[in-house]
């Protein structure tokens, strides 16, 4: 078992195959050998350790990603495509949602990551600026003036 | 995390004031907490109508639009219509976008044929006339970065291709990918006219490997990438022509994948009698298919493969050369096959002359594991015949000759799933020795029998107790019991799945007969079957005779997946109850759980006019699908 503890110093015990899904932990764990000393994880909180937990968890027996797949994925054709669990498994409010990923990438869980970045690429389909902003609760920061030059240098990527 | 490629190149200081952006607006918009590196990752995987979606993003707040601005990685699919009515001129717009891209490396795609709303507008305009020269216009742009090219993609009239390769052409180090498809405005595809020469020069030795796919030309290549072509595949669908494939297949020694498929008229040209050792030596070639290919003996034979691993042949001339050729490609890469598949188009014959199998001249192939033949012949029936497949795990035989599926499905010592389709036409040899002991195949999981009751008929003569999955299609047994009952009742295979789509059981009892013996079934589907309303009772109450101490509430007590579509004899009100019984009560009511399982995944097909059924069965979390033929 291996013990992992939050930025809010709550303490988790878990088995080692599911800790393990991180690179990051499985890293650690290896240059430490045999120990029971906690691991700290001073950018997670326990809310987001647990939903990662969770995720590790169902997904401990899968094989992990080799260095290798990793490689010969091409970034510039990436699908959308979620699993079925994944897809209820990260049906949660978007404060959550970025913890996740921010949680995954610095776990070192790709696959994870992956789904989080998926699922926000689906919240961007379709969507005009303004519904971006009002989705993601972003702030417009341009000027009309610039707002509307930006819309004259990108105006030959409008159509296709 | 290391940043996409391109995206810190670009610009060093950039990650830094968005950044610094980024943390100023995290506190209202939690996605601006992103580093720059995972937005990217987002935005990449909106791969569909990626421009515009960028365009979108870019004026969503100025950080985004920083960030899409200077990432390379995120313009690096470029795709152009020169065809389509835009905004912008198609020369303007390539310019913009490899300004985007910068040094990075890209792909191109262009579709230059008229979208139908504009072909209408132009031949009203125009005639005829197509020589409009839209690809012209960004051939030069292109050839001046054509050494960052990774994939090229072009699909266009025949002499815009022409043109187009004749001036976007040089060394094309990167590229890894090539697809040219022409096209006529008339729609009459001259192959042997159109051949395209495709004079990119590319270091062999360095490149990873180039696929090559044609679709309506035939290509003429450099030197450098004959040698670099690792994937081949040709579709040339009409024509007239006599194809110089064994010439082009000479010069491409390299290649691990062969796709040929060609249309009614189209050949390949005769390999001169005079020439004794023609041969195009394929030492890495693992795959080939060759579809529509009529004259197989001027290419089969002259094809060198020692390493070929999957084969699929279309077999249509009934003549003793084709044959030989096929029996000899199959003698010489029997060691290294894996998997076959063959189809005869000559003419096929019922009730055929199948000689006895010679066991002095068998070829026997240890490693293939799939083996798919359909429309068996007597021109092909002597070389099946000399196979051995002892290894093979996955076995379709379509239209082929019971005695032939007994044979190969009883040799193998590994079988795991066989399809056989469409055997009525033959006269089941089965009536002619009916007391041979059944045969034992304990390896087999999965069976597919369509379109063919002597298939079933044949079930009489196997004993499979591991069979966990039954799909049986167009089944219309004589008489009930038929041989599936026998067989079920002789080896009570542990079924997890049962699918009947058209069969017809008179009396349609026998269904309760099938489902009394398989209690271990899970998964059910029934489409267009004659299984009445007393036969689904039995899924809420055991038929009266099976009633009492001891025995399940019902019939089928472990199903968890029930699908029923399109069955004329079931009414609505029926299926209803079913579902009330073993679906949603299960949770308000544990004394359901007692009389009968919850089925938890559910499908039905249930007629317009019961809107209260479909109501009922949608609220019992039913997928339904509303019948509108009844």
């Amino acid at each position: 078992m291996v013990n992992l503890v939050t930025s809010d110093n709550e303490s988790f015990t878990v088995e080692k195959a599911v800790a393990s899904r991180s690179v990051l932990i499985k890293n650690m764990l290896e240059d430490v050998g045999e120990s029971d000393q906690p691991i700290p994880l001073p950018n997670v909180t326990a809310s987001v350790l647990k939903k990662v937990l969770e995720y590790c968890d169902h997904h401990k027996n899968e094989p992990m990603p080799t260095s290798e797949d990793l490689a010969a994925e091409d970034t510039r054709k990436r699908t959308t495509d979620i699993g079925e669990w994944d897809q209820k498994f990260i049906q949660v409010d978007q404060e959550m949602l970025f913890e996740i990923i921010l949680a995954a990438n610095y776990l070192d869980i790709k696959p994870l990551l992956d789904v989080g970045c998926k699922t926000v690429a689906n919240m961007i389909k379709g969507k005009t600026p303004e519904e971006i902003r009002k989705l993601f609760n972003i702030v417009n920061d341009f000027t009309p003036e610039e707002e509307a030059q930006i819309k004259k240098e990108n105006e030959w990527a409008e159509d296709r | 995390m290391v940043p996409p490629d391109g995206f810190t190149n670009a610009n060093p200081n950039l990650p830094t004031k968005s950044s610094e952006m980024g943390s100023f607006y995290a506190v209202t918009a939690p996605i601006l907490r992103l580093p720059d590196e995972i937005l990217i990752d987002i935005f990449l995987c909106i791969t569909k109508a990626r421009v515009p979606a960028l365009y979108a993003l870019s004026l969503v707040c100025r950080r985004l639009h920083l960030l899409i601005k200077h990432c390379p990685v995120l313009w690096s699919a470029i795709e152009l219509y020169p065809r389509r009515r835009t905004s912008s001129p198609i020369e303007l717009k390539l310019s913009r976008w490899l300004a985007r891209i910068g040094a990075s490396r890209f792909s191109v795609k262009i579709n230059s044929s008229f979208p139908k709303s504009n072909y209408i507008d132009h031949l009203l305009l125009f005639g005829n006339d197509i020589s409009t020269g839209a690809t012209s216009l960004i051939t030069a742009q292109l050839r001046e970065c054509l050494h960052r090219c990774e994939e090229l993609s072009i699909r266009a009239y025949f002499n815009e291709l022409s043109d187009f390769f004749l001036s976007c052409t040089g060394f094309a180090p990167q590229l890894q990918k090539i697809s040219v498809s022409a096209i006529t405005h008339n729609g009459s595809f001259l192959v042997n006219e159109h051949v395209q020469a495709l004079p990119f020069l590319i270091h062999f030795k360095a490149n990873p490997g180039v696929e090559l796919n044609l679709d309506d030309c035939f290509p003429q290549l450099s030197q450098s990438l004959a040698l670099s072509l690792t994937s081949l595949t040709l579709d040339l669908e009409s024509g007239r022509s006599n194809v110089q494939l064994l010439s082009l297949l000479e010069s491409c020694p390299n290649l691990h994948d062969l796709l040929v498929e060609l249309g009614d008229t189209v050949t390949i040209a005769s390999t001169p009698a005079s020439n004794l050792q023609p041969s195009a030596l394929l030492p890495y070639l693992t795959s080939i298919s060759l579809k529509g290919l009529k004259n197989t003996a001027d290419l089969l034979p002259y094809l060198v493969m020692p390493t070929l691993q999957y084969l699929a042949l279309d077999v249509f001339e009934p003549t003793l050369g084709v044959r030989n050729a096929l029996e000899s490609t199959l003698r010489a890469c029997c060691n290294t096959l894996s998997s076959i598949t063959l189809t005869d188009k000559s003419h096929s014959a019922h009730n055929p002359c199948i000689p006895p199998v010679d066991y002095s001249d068998v070829i026997d192939f240890p490693s293939v594991v799939e083996f798919s033949f359909t429309n068996a012949s007597d021109f092909v029936y002597p070389v099946i015949q000399k196979m051995l497949l002892p290894g093979v795990e996955n076995l379709t035989l379509g239209n082929t000759a019971p005695s032939i599926i007994f044979r190969l499905l009883t040799s193998s010592l590994t079988i795991v799933s066989a399809d056989f389709c469409n055997t009525s036409g033959f006269v089941s040899p089965w009536v002619q020795t009916p007391h041979i002991l059944p045969f034992s195949t304990p390896t087999l999981r999965s069976l597919t029998v369509s379109r063919g009751t002597h298939s079933v008929d044949m079930l009489d003569f196997l004993d499979i107790r591991s069979l966990t999955s039954l799909l049986l299609i167009d089944y219309q047994p004589c008489a009930f019991p038929d041989s599936l009952y026998h067989f079920i009742e002789r080896s009570r295979p542990p079924l997890l799945t049962l699918t009947l789509t058209n069969v017809v059981l008179i009396p349609d009892e026998g269904f309760i007969q099938y489902f009394r013996q398989l209690p271990s079934l899970r998964v059910l589907h029934i489409q267009w079957c004659s299984i009445s309303d007393a036969v689904l009772h039995t899924l809420i109450n055991q038929p009266d005779d099976e009633q009492g101490e001891g025995n399940p509430p019902c019939l089928l007590p472990n199903l968890l997946e029930l699908e029923l579509l399109y069955n004329p004899n079931l009414t609505a009100p029926e299926v209803v109850s079913v579902f009330l019984s073993r679906k949603a009560l299960y949770s308000a009511d544990h004394r359901f759980e007692a009389r009968a399982p919850y089925i938890r995944r559910s499908r039905v097909s249930v007629s317009e006019k019961a809107p209260s059924s479909i109501s009922t069965l949608q609220c019992l979390g039913v997928d339904v699908i509303i019948d509108r033929s009844c």
